[in-house]
């Protein structure tokens, strides 16, 4: 019994692994050589959209390439926006760190040594302060937002679509249908 | 077993029938022009499409075709690109012409020349040229006398329209008049918009030395961007020939084919 229940968690605890999907997720290995059904319509950048998904590991890298998850959903203006405000971030902790006038502590906890000059302290904290705020703001955004920009695309395209798919169904109204009779077959298992 | 195979058979295999059609596309036009401005927006380069081929190829309903360039000019209104809503209305009333749609479709054209600041009189003109008694039967044939008034609007927005459809053009093997072709050349090298008039109404030899050399600093451009050097040095020495003695004609030019950047 105290097996199977071992057992029971353990299997509860592989499913949630694989729910976070950071890099372990189930993927055929000859899954690329799918074809998908296509509109004939659609153009590759459309194709490229609905084919991305965000995950977990997109998650690390936008962490370490600004802007990288806009870049992904084919918005490169906001994402070389995003590289800018992150780098500015970056240039301004660099200054205060090779300033070396104060600590990072110290700036962040706002608690300026005994011998500091008070106005070159504030100074200094406020650069922190916006370095900081510009590096995660940014990187905050470019998740929250990137993933909103890629659902919304994803939707415009499957409603676009799929609308005409089913209209291609619809009766005539008034107007002599030129259709093409066509048949797809689809193997499945 | 056999029953359980012939079960896995029915469902296994889908059967699809698609028929997409101008139909489609045309109620797809109508359904979304009242939707937000994303959905019509994300619908134009299809939209487009399928207005190309109704050029290129033969129409067997052109009536829809008619009711389709109208309800593009519709969707086109309803984000605004007020030059993209006439060209659509234009070609309605030039390739499919119907007393009917012909006449909404002067309204329609009527109020988005308002916000294009377009002269009465000229739209009046394209009007009576575009009525269904005066359009030529051939579409084919009547898409050059459509650019050549479209081009009189002096609109950047609608240039690479007109540019694709002279493309379309030729890929028929129709060849397009000489205003035609001298605006697509105009347009190719990047001159202005407005400075176009000048160029187009008169010969080369009749404009003044400023238009002159600015028609060859943007042909020499052109070659550069185009990395063709011989032929830039070739435009660049023209220069010389208009006002000869004049030192250092376009240095930056000379100096970019010299370093071949």
């Amino acid at each position: 019994m105290k097996a199977l229940l071992s057992l029971i968690i353990l299997f509860f605890f592989s499913v949630s692994v694989l729910a976070q999907d950071l890099d372990i997720y189930a993927k055929k290995k000859n899954s690329n050589y799918e074809l998908p059904f296509l509109n004939p319509q659609t153009s590759f950048e459309e194709f490229q959209i609905l084919n991305r998904t965000l995950r977990m590991q997109d998650m690390v890298y936008a962490a370490i390439v600004p802007g990288y998850i806009h870049f992904k959903v084919k918005d490169p203006t906001l994402g070389y926006a995003l590289l800018g405000a992150r780098t500015s971030g970056y240039l301004g902790l660099y200054y205060v760190l090779t300033d070396n006038s104060y600590s990072l502590v110290e700036l962040i906890n706002n608690n300026p040594p005994n011998s500091a000059n008070s106005a070159d302290f504030n100074t200094q904290k406020n650069i922190t302060y916006t370095a900081l705020g510009l590096i995660i703001g940014s990187y905050l955004f470019d998740w929250i937002h990137g993933r909103h920009r890629l659902e919304k695309k994803q939707e415009l395209i499957r409603y676009k679509y799929g609308m005409k798919l089913s209209l291609g169904f619809k009766p005539t109204q008034g107007f002599k249908q030129q259709a093409i009779p066509t048949i797809g077959l689809r193997y499945s298992f | 077993m056999r029953k359980l195979f012939f079960l896995f058979v029915i469902f296994a295999f889908n059967i699809l029938g698609i028929s997409q059609t101008l139909n489609t596309e045309y109620h797809y036009l109508a359904l979304i022009k009242n939707q937000p401005k994303p959905v019509v927006k994300d619908n134009l380069r299809n939209a487009e499409m399928v207005a190309d081929s109704l050029w290129l190829l033969p129409v067997e309903n052109p009536h829809l075709a008619a009711l389709y360039f109208m309800e593009l000019g519709n969707n086109y209104a309803k984000i605004k690109q007020h030059e993209m809503a006439i060209f659509s209305f234009f070609r309605q009333r030039f390739f499919f012409p119907f007393d009917s749609i012909s006449i909404y479709v002067e309204n329609q054209i009527r109020e988005q020349s308002l916000f294009l600041n377009l002269d009465k009189q000229q739209v009046d003109i394209l009007l009576q040229k575009s009525n269904t008694e005066v359009v030529q039967e051939n579409k084919y044939n009547a898409l050059d006398p459509l650019l050549c008034w479209i081009i009189k609007f002096e609109n950047k927005r609608i240039e690479n329209h007109i540019l694709h459809h002279l493309e379309l053009m030729q890929q028929k093997n129709i060849t397009p008049s000489k205003t035609l072709l001298k605006w697509q050349d105009l347009t190719k090298i990047g001159i202005k918009t407005r400075k176009k008039r000048a160029y187009l109404s008169a010969d080369f030899n009749q404009l003044t030395y400023k238009q002159q050399s600015n028609y060859i600093k943007h042909l020499t451009k052109f070659f550069i961007r185009h990395k063709s050097w011989s032929r830039a040095k070739e435009s660049l020495n023209q220069l010389n020939k208009i006002k000869p003695g004049k030192k250092y004609p376009a240095l930056g030019l000379k100096t970019r084919i010299c370093l071949k950047f």
